[in-house]
């Protein structure tokens, strides 16, 4: 990869905050008794509370890391601190050829990877006895889903009848109870918005409205899966992913996609039940189009870290089927990412938004919409009750709240200075949500630094 | 039409019965398509359809009200990393290493990157009260004053005295003596003029605290209020009063205790053989008396003193120290040598050491520090710990160098002296490399050594304090090989990385 390596992209790879400060005391040069480096590898020996020190090994391509400590932190403090330590000054390396240890580390890798690629060249044949296995598990499904979908009706009924007064006085487990039902029913998506649903409640002022028309975009969705023979196939393909129908990424890569020259905008990592998501926003310069890229990670997993907000590659993304496609993979990441200087963005909030009308029309349960606006003055207006409620106003002179905590709200007016940026985030119909902003040729990204939040000068 | 539909659901169908659905137009054949059986079936359905356009067809409002501004100056930074650098100088919360972050950015023409200015903001408005802060300000840059005057909490930060003052005259407690100490460093005379019109009227703990606050600040001008603070009925704020006269020399209380202590100190001086001069000096015990009490002489014990020795000490600690050179031809050393041998010295020597350290002087101060390091080094700084430090912040750099020097080699193993740490925190100053070295290597092997679990060497702020004083090139050499050894190995290793992480930040933004 050929972006250069910073404190903070070091440390962003941390699995937690401890992993984070143990692997920066190990940053310094002076611990290491071995440190050296190749092309593409990093390695170094350093002493830990065993009797012989501990053998750390990077691969930079990627980067991967293994280190001979007993560590079940991935990757480890050792790891961390040896990245570090390149990342503050290379020299501190001495070039080399890389001892036994390592180059046996770095072959075994590269056999696995072509074992993989021949195996997905190649992928196994499916014999008659597997394929009728395949469809009697779909069927299964399908009957699973149906009955929990008659479920979900029943009990937003129930919910409507008597009355979404009583919802907020109901304890949490009745919403998480449904949810988890849900999942039983093999819908993950729609036990997610069960969730959401279940915290719109304690929402504040205006809760009601947005509970029903939470309650009714449901019942849209499942009546949508009821017809889904009926519908056109790409908006059942949508249905379906809403649903919870993961998709295969194979076939969405054997695509040609779109070649454009991305540029990676923004990057929020949400918690899950038993998972990490990163989401990556992706703005095409030149065909205008936004693409989601979803990135998961289970447990300690690290996050793919192929994409960095406030770079911009040139490159094809293939986007999931679906009535209007949003979510996308990128199909390769050989082209060195260059740094972002401009960005190309809506001139206006209503030039944004006419798009978003657009993809409603063609997938009604979209939640939220990514846009940039350029010439975008950020204003604070004291309301009677936030104390730092910040808002935005375009060229045409129409304004939006900006929903960020108050710490990020003041460094968003420090950064704006009184004067015209463009913002970049995601609509929700009431309220923008910025990942990031650019000013004066530098774009500033919202990124989670040591458990809080804040904008960083990314490019 | 969502707003009624909305207010049959919050009530419930089977109150409310069936919904009135929409029925003009695209929508309306849309929901009547969606017939379900039942009622609650409908209200949602239409509820979602209705949902869906309000989301499609929802725009932005006209902004009302709208003022037009210019845009306030980029700052110049120090490059890419100056951001992250500036949040870890923060994150560590030690003040010298921000003012220290402040003065490098300056000397560079550079200031705080814009991302930082808010947190930048907040932690100075916490220690606005301090004086050091007044140099910090320049590093915020036009962009920083903007932002600071766009929220009153920072504006405070770069608000003149009236301002202040309107904020001063309703704030209670902490906050305002704070503020008083914020009025002092802007303006001093405005300040006591405001502060002796409010006095009679606050209780006694808010007059000590806003007498205490004259230290900022302080000069001859003040001695008048003070004088008449000494007739104060509380005896807090009497102290206070007494404490602050201290610092001024040429105060009445000044002259009196002169007087005083000209009367307790006789110095006879006769010529013997050959030339030289034989002084001898006979000192009395001052009686309690109601003037002493007024001028803030205690009549109490004070460890091994007692009562009548520990008010000599205190009468001597009261005098400006040109008394001493003018009652005799001598100067410091002679007069010490001269007390040497009589029974009170102790007293005595006590008396001028808080002298020395209130009145910032430091050709007492050499004296009598070269004095107390030479008779024992290790016992006597225990009984004078309290003092040692203000006494070594008198004197200038190099001497304090060359004094601690001794010291620090003599003590066998390293460090364990608490005084002699505290002396050596007190050297505020950029120290040589020589003396960097010295005091480095003597806490490395300290640090190798300990045997006690918890130090109070070994706070955060000393860590801080090292790195910021600490000549940079040797801290890097001497604090990369320290390692901690012994039973509690892991907790002062910590330490040590933390040491060694912040002498790494200030290598990196020097």
């Amino acid at each position: 990869m050929a972006h250069t390596w910073s404190r903070e992209r070091v440390l962003a790879l941390a699995p937690d905050a401890t992993s984070a400060s143990a692997g920066s005391t190990l940053g310094v040069a002076g611990k290491w008794s071995l440190l050296g480096r190749s092309t593409d590898a990093l390695w170094g020996e350093i002493k830990g509370s065993g009797s012989k020190p501990y053998q750390t090994r990077i691969d930079l391509s990627e980067p991967a890391f293994k280190c001979s400590c007993p560590s079940r932190k991935f990757p480890c403090k050792h790891g961390l601190g040896l990245l570090l330590v390149y990342a503050l000054d290379e020299q501190t390396l001495t070039p080399g050829t890389a001892p036994g240890w390592v180059s046996e580390w770095l072959e075994e890798r590269q056999a696995r990877a072509e074992k993989k690629a021949a195996k997905a060249e190649a992928p196994a044949p499916v014999g008659p006895r597997d394929e009728a296995a395949a469809v009697r598990r779909a069927a299964a499904r399908e009957a699973k889903v149906a009955a929990g979908l008659d479920e979900l009706t029943l009990w937003m009924h129930d919910l409507v009848r008597q009355g979404l007064g009583a919802a907020q006085a109901l304890p949490s487990s009745t919403w998480q109870s449904m949810a988890a039902r849900l999942i039983d029913a093999q819908a993950p998506g729609l036990a997610r918005r069960v969730r959401d649903l279940g915290s719109l409640a304690f929402s504040g002022a205006g809760w009601q409205q947005r509970v029903l028309t939470g309650l009714g975009r449901l019942t849209l969705l499942v009546e949508a899966y009821r017809r889904l023979d009926a519908l056109p196939p790409e908006l059942a393909a949508d249905v379906r992913a809403e649903i919870g129908w993961t998709r295969a990424t194979e076939e969405v890569l054997a695509e040609a996609g779109v070649q454009d020259t991305w540029a990676v905008v923004g990057q929020r990592v949400t918690q899950e039940e038993q998972l990490r998501v990163q989401r990556t926003w992706l703005f095409g310069q030149e065909t205008g189009r936004a693409a989601l890229v979803l990135h998961f990670a289970a447990g300690t997993q690290p996050l793919d870290i192929t994409l960095q907000v406030g770079t911009t590659f040139g490159g094809a993304v293939a986007f999931f089927p679906g009535a209007f496609p949003m979510r996308g993979l990128v199909k390769d990441t050989s082209a060195a990412p260059q740094p972002l200087t401009r960005l190309t963005a809506s001139p206006h909030f209503r030039a944004a938004l006419d798009g978003f009308v657009a993809a409603l029309a063609r997938q009604p349960w979209l939640e939220t919409w990514p846009l940039a606006v350029e010439d975008v003055y950020i204003e604070a207006l004291l309301s009677n009750s936030a104390s730092a409620g910040c808002w935005a106003r375009d060229g045409e002179k129409r304004r939006v709240p900006v929903q960020l905590e108050p710490d990020v709200a003041w460094q968003l007016r420090a950064l704006a200075g009184d004067g015209r940026v463009t913002l970049c985030g995601e609509w929700n119909g009431t309220a923008l949500t910025p990942f990031s902003v650019l000013t004066a040729q530098r774009l500033y990204a919202l990124l989670a630094t040591e458990q809080a939040r804040n904008l960083v000068r990314v490019a | 039409m969502l707003e009624s539909l909305t207010a049959i659901a919050v009530l419930g169908t089977a109150r409310q019965g069936d919904a009135a659905l929409p029925s003009g137009g695209e929508v309306g054949a849309f929901c009547a398509a969606l017939s379900t059986d039942s009622a609650e079936g409908r209200l949602l359905s239409a509820a979602g359809v209705l949902a869906t356009a309000a989301l499609a067809g929802a725009r932005p409002a006209a902004a009302t009200g709208v003022v037009e501004a210019e845009a306030v100056a980029p700052q110049r930074t120090r490059g890419v990393q100056a951001a992250a650098q500036l949040r870890r100088v923060l994150a560590s919360g030690y003040w010298p290493l921000l003012a220290d972050w402040s003065r490098t950015t300056q000397q560079h023409g550079c200031h705080a990157p814009e991302e930082m200015l808010p947190a930048l903001l907040t932690a100075l408005r916490a220690r606005l009260h301090e004086p050091a802060v007044a140099s910090v300000l320049a590093v915020l840059g036009p962009r920083g004053r903007w932002l600071a005057g766009q929220n009153p909490s920072w504006a405070l930060l770069l608000a003149d005295f009236d301002a202040v003052v309107a904020g001063w005259e309703v704030a209670t407690g902490v906050e305002r003596s704070r503020l008083f100490a914020i009025l002092r460093r802007l303006d001093a005379a405005r300040a006591r003029d405001a502060l002796e019109s409010v006095l009679p009227a606050e209780d006694a703990e808010m007059r000590a605290a806003l007498v205490a606050a004259l230290r900022v600040g302080l000069t001859d001008a003040d001695e008048p209020l003070l004088e008449a603070t000494l007739d104060d009925g509380s005896k807090v704020v009497r102290r206070e009063a007494a404490e602050l006269l201290a610092r001024l020399p040429t105060s009445r209380r000044g002259v009196r205790m002169a007087e005083r202590a000209r009367d307790l100190v006789q110095v006879t001086q006769r010529r013997g053989l050959l030339r030289t001069t034989r002084t001898t000096v006979s000192i009395t015990l001052p009686e309690s008396s109601k003037e002493l009490t007024r001028d803030g002489i205690e009549d109490k014990k004070l460890d091994d003193l007692g009562n009548r020795a520990w008010m000599l000490a205190q009468l001597v600690a009261a005098a400006p120290l040109s008394t001493w050179q003018t009652e005799a031809e001598l100067d410091p050393v002679a007069w010490l040598a001269a007390c040497r041998n009589d029974e009170w010295y102790v007293a005595l020597r006590l008396g001028w050491t808080i002298a020395a350290a209130r009145q910032a002087n430091a050709e007492w101060a050499a004296a009598l520090l070269e004095d107390l390091l030479a008779e024992a080094p290790g016992t006597a700084l225990g009984t004078y710990s309290d003092w040692l430090p203000t006494l070594v912040t008198a004197l200038p750099p190099e001497t304090r160098e060359k004094l601690l020097r001794k010291p620090l080699a003599a003590a066998a193993d390293g460090l364990t002296r608490a005084p002699l740490w505290d002396a050596l925190l007190a050297c505020e100053h950029a120290w040589s490399a020589d003396f960097s070295r010295r005091v480095l290597t003597a806490l490395a092997g300290y640090v190798a050594a300990l045997a006690s679990s918890w130090d109070a060497r070994l706070r955060p702020e000393c860590a801080a304090a090292l790195a910021v004083r600490a000549d940079l090139p040797t801290a890097a050499e001497v604090v990369g090989g320290m390692t901690a050894a012994g039973p509690y190995a892991s907790a002062t290793q910590r330490w040590v990385d933390e040491l060694a992480g912040l002498v790494q930040l200030r290598r990196e933004y020097a």
